[in-house]
């Protein structure tokens, strides 16, 4: 009986393969997109814990002095008896990371493992001397014409690591970054502080690139997140379409002695079915996702956080088991509605479908509270909440308040607008439009979310854009920017340019700890290039005498936000010079606390830094044959010099790839919303033939009441545009000015870009006409028997 | 007024073709009120629509007024609909999302024929003057025959096409009714043609005709 | 576990057996290292420093002591030295973080019923670690032994410091007899082919000192012995671990004794005896016989924890007995090392090691 019964009801599935289709692919974009920021994420958190695993630097105590430690120093803590262990860490000119260690003192761990059991790799790992990796850091260790590397996967991407040695030879540097003390000390050691001055450092509970990375991942999440709900829309409808139409075989079969509750298995069964077959297809698909995307969140990481994530992603079989279930559990909450009803529906009920029902008022009042309440709680938020928190919550608030306003909205306009329409057409297109609100609103709403996160992600990304274009004009003054290889070489280029250029400036860094986390100290020679030029947020008058002297030093706005420092606040920047903070420079995407000192008294302090990077100011015309001839003169290699031109396409490069993933996520989620609208479309197209049949009849041709069924959702769609981009431009608003805040340290002007909106408006339209267009083309070609039988009751 | 001569029609069933009409001539005159009787499946509906512009005949002639309307195209037969023939179905003959007002007057202002005080006079003759913003769903089925009828009438049609509409209702509902349509096509000085299987209503009309197997008997 | 892998094939001589092929490295070439020469004179106080062309070297004690609170201790402090290439002529410079010395130093306090120890790993060249001839120190972190003599040998007398997470130890070391040449003047055979070490020992240092114990610390005084020992090639290929001896009997003589245990069956035993006076027999192969009496399960393998041990030409007929059978070195290559005592023909106290028992 089962089997019949299934039988008769699996028949509709083949006699409507769109709608199975449209099912399974709703359920399986969902569970795609929302599976496949989970991949990603899951792929990302990894990677931080590898990188804060390596050398316990997530559990270890540390001990670190501005400007490092010295060997001495180290040597005096063990001889002293206290188990410490050295570690440097630094960044070739390259970009590679550099972690040395000590294996001989270094606390277990994974890292190392390559290093199991093979003689020659240990002695060699110690002795000559190679770099561990992970296979995708390979390819840049390589060209880097670095010492011989050995892959293991346990080693962070982007990073070498090596015998402290090795790593120090590398870094070109004798300071260590700071020692790690091992948990467990021999007994009875003198304190700490009778042994050594360097300061203990208790690391934060959690990796601290995981914190800073959460508010980042919490936005993949929260895409992902609305991508499954609008795929669920999707499998609503086309749940409830598949049950509308089927209520006659429902009742047929119930006649026929099923009971209800058998009645409700089996197609709990079948549509268990589906959702496993679409989750399937969701896993490979959310793979694929979450494949092709992941290189570009590795580049959004590395540029906004300086994390080194991996471009290639494993799969986990606890991931496709977790998607699988989502797909399941997304399957049951589309589906529960429908067969509720289908529990509700009386033996006898009429098997003809409803095909709309007028919103009632008492809902739409209820609607609109919620929304209001909604919108209200996120103005809260967005005013005195203070947290990364606070600003998601108020992201959150906004988007369901104003999607739970859409169909309020559009109502009240529409009331208002069929008194200015014209026509009993006209009229008929509005009142109509009204009366498809309430069935459309789940994928109206899906369509404004997209809408408004485009508009809002848009003016955010644009915003920064074209703050970081004027800064980057501003902040790459000089025309020419010269690495040299060897000190000699540098002070040969720089004797060669005096001459023939306005000034040659000095870019050297030195890298240290401060309050706990690493900070690069520049010196900058003064110059009137940097005094006119460089970007200050606040400053003291004398900023740049100050700095001269070494009583001052400029530090970025993210290392001011961060550790809550104002113009006044001194920084130990080496042992016997704490000079005070005279400036706030802002320095967008840039990850890490950075500071500006002047060349002299910095160089007092750091003499045996290396100083090989100067910038050239010269008439900008003149720069051309200046590169030809120090490349020929010195032989110098391609990347050793760079001109203005050539370093802002680099950085704008980079910055565009840094919002790639945004980018197309942005697309993703529109397409959904559009896939979202077509199935509402297409489940109201069957069961508009009692709507539209009257006005065929009463003499309207079937061309004209296709545009009217075009425009009507094309009005829907604009309407909902319209109130997506002030929608949008308060994301923006909130994502500027509260959550890039609170994520990143730094707030930028909000720059609006009309121009964009329309263009959204147009995609907007075109969405809604092509879900439209299919719908409409079924409901129009079908013969014209089809509408005259609305009415037959006899031949 | 309407003539037609010789209407073939068939329908594409799982079994072959269904042979509906088989050569089936009518005539009704101006203001005339004609019963057209048969039972199921006779051709009774399917002759309605034929004369109504709603469907096309295989073969035959159909003209009002001396004007041919078998061979006018989709546009000129949604024109005759429009402004010519009026078609009152047996339900579902209303547009849901519009008001009773909206759905009296929508086919005359389609027309453009539009006449504010006819149409005050059928909203008053059909009672519906206390309903006009009421919309379709909210109305009992006598109470939606009635506004079909005004919205029928508002154009002043030549011909009134009725395919049962009384066919859902209650006999008292649907004398009265009956009543209505009677009135209302009189005053408008419209022929009705009007299929039904109750011989009782069919004795109210000038004329009855019967179907039998495609051919009037 | 990294850093133990590391050590498990560095420190090959103490590694566990590895079967036929011998442990890695030290049974196949020699990769430069100078070779221990019999012909070479050992010469005091130079010798005492490290010999940096050399593979392996070790500054290796071991304390029998009787403690203020009535029981008997031992105490082990040992630092090896460990070179990936010989001498310091790495490319670049061997000086610093890149030298090829590595040092590791092992010390334990053994009692009867705890056998507490700790390891410490280093790199030379920066000062962490290493030895100076002049004055003598040798060290590993904080874990010294120093030369405190005003005169005569620097190893006359020493001052020796340890600890570990569960104990520390302070004691002076007062040697009351000469220097000893192991084997033929400190050319010492250890395989029936040859390969050999240069080898010489203190056996007479009178001990006192203290303790510190998690019940608090212990005054201790007892005997000593160390051990200098150099090689580049100390096993033969088919040599799986040894069993060594180092005696105090009651009457003021000592013994060195040890049995390199061959894969092949054939044992090679050499044994040293040292009069009271400091006057030396040299034994080689066959004369010293080890024969296992009893094993006990330590750190889940069959390790013999009481021999007999004869020398017939001195009359000797011993059974040795532990002062704890657990004395095990969990260290990176793990090994058995503790006091013992021994009756029969004669009786005192010693220092029982044993490598390579898997």
């Amino acid at each position: 009986m089962n089997r019949a019964a299934f039988q008769a009801l699996w028949s509709h599935w083949r006699r409507h393969p769109v709608q199975l289709a449209t099912l399974v692919l709703g359920l399986a974009l969902a569970t795609a997109l929302w599976s496949g920021v989970q991949a990603i994420n899951a792929e990302a958190r990894n990677s931080y814990d590898r990188a804060a695993a390596l050398m316990g630097q997530d559990s270890l105590d540390r001990l670190e002095a501005p400007g490092g430690v010295t060997p001495a120093q180290y040597v005096a803590l063990r001889r002293a008896g206290w188990d410490v262990s050295p570690v440097v860490e630094g960044r070739l000119a390259t970009g590679l990371g550099i972690v040395g260690v000590d294996p001989l003192t270094a606390p277990p761990q994974p890292a190392l493992s390559a290093l199991a059991g093979d003689t020659d790799a240990l002695s060699g790992f110690l002795g000559t001397g190679f770099l561990l990796v992970a296979p995708e850091t390979a390819a840049q260790v390589a060209q880097d014409g670095l010492p011989p590397f050995r892959i293991s996967p346990d080693v962070p991407a982007g990073t070498a690591l090596g015998d402290i040695g090795l790593a120090l030879r590398l870094l070109g540097t004798d300071r260590l970054s700071h020692l790690l003390i091992a948990a467990e000390q021999p007994m009875g050691l003198p304190p700490l502080s009778d042994v050594t001055d360097l300061r203990r450092v208790t690391p934060e509970d959690t990796s601290s690139l995981a914190q800073l990375t959460d508010s980042f991942h919490l936005n993949l999440t929260a895409f992902g997140l609305l991508s499954f709900a609008v795929g669920l829309f999707i499998v609503q409808s086309a749940i409830g379409l598949a049950f509308e139409q089927r209520r006659g075989a429902f009742r047929t079969l119930r006649a026929l002695g099923i009971s209800l509750n058998r009645l409700m298995g089996l197609l709990a069964l079948e549509l268990g079915a589906i959702a496993l077959i679409a989750g399937l297809a969701g896993i490979a698909l959310g793979y694929g996702i979450a494949a092709a995307l992941l290189p570009g969140v590795a580049g959004t990481l590395r540029g906004l956080y300086g994390a080194q994530v991996s471009g290639t992603l494993g799969f986990d079989p606890l991931w496709a088991a977790s998607a699988l279930g989502i797909a399941l559990l997304g399957a049951a909450v589309a589906g529960a509605q429908a067969l509720w009803r289908v529990a509700q529906m009386p033996l006898l009920a009429p098997a003809q479908p409803r095909a709309w029902a007028m919103a009632s008022g008492r809902a739409i009042r209820v609607q609109a509270m919620a929304a209001l309440g909604l919108l209200a709680v996120a103005a809260v938020l967005a005013i005195w909440g203070g947290s990364l928190l606070a600003g998601f919550a108020c992201l959150g608030a906004l988007l369901i308040g104003s999607a739970l306003a859409l169909p309020v909205v559009l109502l009240w306009l529409l009331r208002g607008g069929a008194r200015l329409a014209r026509g009993a057409m006209g009229e008929w297109l509005v009142a109509d439009a009204r009366q498809q609100v309430p069935a459309l609103s789940l994928a109206l709403m899906a369509l404004l979310l997209a809408l408004a996160a485009n508009v809002g992600v848009g003016t955010m990304v644009g915003s920064f854009r074209g703050t970081f274009v004027g800064w980057l004009d501003q902040r790459l003054a000089s025309e020419l920017y010269v690495t040299a290889r060897t000190e000699a070489e540098a002070a040969a280029v720089r004797d060669w340019l005096a001459p023939r250029s306005d000034a040659v400036l000095p870019i050297w860094s030195v890298a240290i700890t401060l309050r706990g986390a690493p900070a690069q100290v520049y010196g900058v020679a003064d110059h009137p290039t940097y005094r006119d030029n460089w970007p200050l947020l606040s400053a003291d008058p004398a900023a740049w005498d100050r700095l001269a002297t070494g009583d001052g030093v400029l530090v970025n706005e993210q290392m001011a936000r961060r550790d809550g420092l104002d113009l006044g606040d001194t920084l130990t920047l080496a042992e016997g010079w704490a000079p005070p903070v005279v400036g706030i420079y802002s320095d967008y995407g840039n990850p890490q606390a950075q500071l500006i000192a002047g060349t002299g008294p910095l160089a007092a302090r750091y003499p045996d830094q290396p100083r090989l990077r100067y910038a050239v100011r010269a008439d900008p015309s003149r720069v051309p044959a200046l590169i030809d001839d120090l490349r020929q003169r010195f032989d110098l290699p391609r990347d050793a010099l760079r001109d203005q031109a050539e370093v802002k396409a680099l950085s704008l490069r980079i910055f565009d790839q840094t919002f790639l993933v945004t980018g197309a996520l942005n697309v993703l989620t529109l397409g959904v919303a559009g896939f979202a609208m077509l199935t509402s479309l297409l489940t109201l197209s069957s069961l508009r033939l009692p709507q539209v049949a009257p006005v065929w009849a009463l003499g309207v041709t079937p061309g004209t009441i296709a545009l009217a069924e075009l425009a009507r959702t094309a009005l829907l769609a604009l309407l909902t545009w319209a109130l997506a981009v002030p929608v949008g431009l308060a994301l923006a608003w909130v994502l500027l000015a509260v959550v890039n805040v609170q994520a990143f340290g730094w707030r930028l002007p909000m720059m609006v870009f009309p121009g964009g909106w329309l263009w959204l408006g147009l995609w907007a339209l075109l969405a809604a006409l092509l879900a439209s267009a299919w719908p409409v083309w079924r409901l129009m070609s079908m013969p014209g028997g089809q509408l005259l039988r609305v009415f037959a009751n006899d031949r | 007024m309407l003539s037609a001569r010789n209407l073939f029609k068939s329908f594409a069933t799982s079994e072959g073709p269904l042979q509906v009409l088989r050569g089936v001539s009518v005539d009704v005159a101006a203001g005339e009120s004609v019963a057209l009787t048969g039972e199921s499946g006779s051709g009774k509906s399917t002759l309605l629509h034929l004369l109504g512009c709603l469907d096309t005949p295989e073969s035959g002639t159909i003209t009002l007024q001396g004007a041919p309307l078998h061979d006018l195209d989709e546009a000129g037969r949604a024109a005759i609909r429009r402004r010519h023939v009026s078609v009152i179905f047996q339900q579902l003959n209303l547009i849901p999302s519009l008001t009773v007002a909206q759905n009296l007057a929508f086919q005359a202002r389609l027309a453009g024929v539009l006449d504010p005080e006819w149409q005050d006079e059928i909203a008053a003759r059909l009672g519906l003057d206390t309903l006009l913003d009421r919309y379709p769903e909210q109305l009992s089925g006598g109470q939606q025959q009635r506004v079909a009828i005004g919205r029928s009438l508002a154009i002043r049609p030549e011909l009134v096409l009725a395919d049962e509409p009384t066919g859902n209702l209650d006999e008292t509902t649907a004398d009265n009714v009956m009543d209505l349509l009677l009135d209302g096509v009189g005053r408008s000085r419209s022929a009705l043609l009007m299929v039904t299987h109750s011989p009782r209503l069919a004795a109210r009309l000038n004329r009855v005709l019967h179907l039998r197997e495609g051919r009037l008997t | 576990m990294t850093v133990k892998a590391l050590w498990a094939t560095l420190w090959i001589c103490f590694a566990s057996a590895a079967g036929a092929q011998g442990f890695a490295g030290l049974g196949t070439d020699i990769d430069g290292f100078a070779l221990p020469d019999p012909d070479t004179e050992l010469t005091f106080p130079a010798d005492h420093d490290a010999h940096p062309g050399f593979r392996i070297e070790w500054w290796y004690l071991t304390a029998n002591l009787r403690g203020a609170d009535g029981q008997d201790y031992g105490v082990q402090w040992t630092l090896f030295r460990s070179a990936l290439s010989p001498g310091t002529d790495l490319p670049g410079d061997g000086d610093g973080w890149q030298t090829p010395q590595i040092w590791m130093g092992h010390a334990a306090v053994t009692s009867a019923g705890e056998h507490r120890f700790a390891q410490r790993l280093a790199r030379g060249g920066i000062g962490q670690a290493g030895v100076t001839p002049d004055p003598f120190e040798a060290h590993i972190d904080d874990w010294v032994m120093r030369s405190t003599a005003t005169q005569g040998d620097p190893l006359d007398a020493l001052k020796l410091r340890a600890r570990g997470q569960d104990f520390a130890y302070d004691l002076d070391l007062r040697a009351e007899g000469p220097l000893v040449l192991q084997g033929d003047r400190g050319y010492s055979v250890k395989s029936p082919t040859g390969e050999a070490s240069h080898y010489y020992s203190q056996p007479f240092y009178q001990v006192s000192g203290t303790l510190t114990l998690p019940g608090g610390d212990v005054a201790v005084t007892g005997q000593a012995w160390l051990d200098r020992e150099w090689s580049s090639q100390p096993l033969a290929q088919d040599q799986e671990g040894w069993d060594w001896l180092s005696l105090h009997f009651d009457d003021g003589a000592k013994l060195m004794g040890f049995g390199l245990r061959s894969s092949s069956g054939a044992h090679f035993t050499s044994a040293t005896w040292i009069s009271a006076a400091g006057e030396v027999t040299a034994y080689g192969d066959g004369a010293l016989t080890l024969d296992p009496l009893e094993t006990a399960s330590v750190a889940g393998r069959e390790v013999p924890v009481r021999w007999r041990v004869t020398l017939p030409d001195q009359g000797l007929r011993i059974d040795t007995a532990p002062l704890n059978p657990q004395a095990w070195m969990g260290t990176l290559f793990p090994y058995w090392e503790g006091p013992v005592r021994f009756d029969g023909s004669h009786s005192g106290q010693g220092y029982l090691e044993m490598t390579g028992y898997e």
